[in-house]
């Protein structure tokens, strides 16, 4: 009799902790990425969707304007480039733990690279200068 | 007329069967024999059981929650972008990756920063 509650009670506990790895393995799979094509200047107006990237580079990088020029959601993983305006691309290449990422203009790659996305943490990649700014991505998981 | 007591007679002459013995003697007698093997308390095994499985399932538990971090990064991790590699085919002076964290630890993230990049006029629209 207490053999078998034994046997029941460890079945039991091997579920909780099983289930309690699975479940957020699980919850994983299913990858959003969003891109975000911004113009940064030295201007004072701060689109309110880049309040994150603003205080993310607030000490870092010397820009105190920031405009948001184009918004792109992705599922991943994804074969088709992301058109942007200006004739930027950006290709997507695997999973955001594992994620190849390539900007390019035009038929020139201008940035090449591999990446470990984690959380809703944004990846800031620039700048590109242009006649009006300098141009970033912000790319980040939002799910 | 042949009655239960002659056949009883008769049968113990000819089998020689030995009479029953009496319960006290019988039982001192199983003793002594049961006394030649190592006899276990009851409830002993179940009990032996019991500890050994809650101990098998609560080291199994400790290693799934030592596991879990390795599979699912919690908030206090997830600022932790990783940039293994970069690689810059137009002409720049400069390059550098930053692991940002504000002070709030809220805004967490990670800049790709190259210097010198030039928007080419030959590619634009």
């Amino acid at each position: 009799m207490k053999t078998r509650l034994s046997i029941r009670l460890t079945a039991v506990l091997l579920m909780l902790t099983l289930g309690g790895v699975a479940r957020p393995i699980r919850a994983d799979n299913a990858e959003t990425l969003s891109i975000r094509m911004v113009l940064a200047g030295q201007g004072s107006a701060i689109d309110p969707q880049l309040q994150d990237v603003a205080a993310l580079t607030k000490g870092s990088l010397a820009f105190s304007s920031f405009k948001l020029l184009d918004s792109k959601a992705i599922t991943l993983p994804s074969s088709k480039p992301v058109l942007f305006g200006g004739n930027y691309k950006v290709l997507l290449k695997g999973l955001a733990n594992d994620l190849d990422i390539t900007v390019t203009h035009g038929r020139q790659a201008v940035i090449k690279t591999h990446v470990k996305l984690h959380g809703h943490a944004p990846l800031v990649l620039g700048g590109i200068s242009s006649r009006e700014g300098t141009l970033l991505f912000v790319l980040n998981l939002t799910n | 007329m042949t009655t239960w007591n002659d056949i009883q007679q008769e049968m113990a002459t000819r089998a020689q069967v030995p009479l029953p013995c009496a319960a006290e003697s019988f039982w001192s007698d199983f003793q002594a024999r049961a006394r030649l093997t190592v006899q276990e308390t009851p409830g002993q095994t179940p009990r032996r059981i019991l500890w050994a499985s809650l101990a098998f399932a609560g080291s199994l538990a400790v290693l799934a929650i030592t596991a879990i971090p390795f599979f699912w990064a919690p908030d206090s991790m997830a600022g932790a972008i990783q940039v293994l590699s970069l690689e810059v085919d137009s002409p720049h002076s400069g390059a550098m990756i930053l692991n940002v964290g504000s002070n709030n630890g809220k805004d967490t993230g990670a800049i790709v920063w190259v210097s010198g990049l030039e928007e080419s006029h030959e590619n634009a629209p």
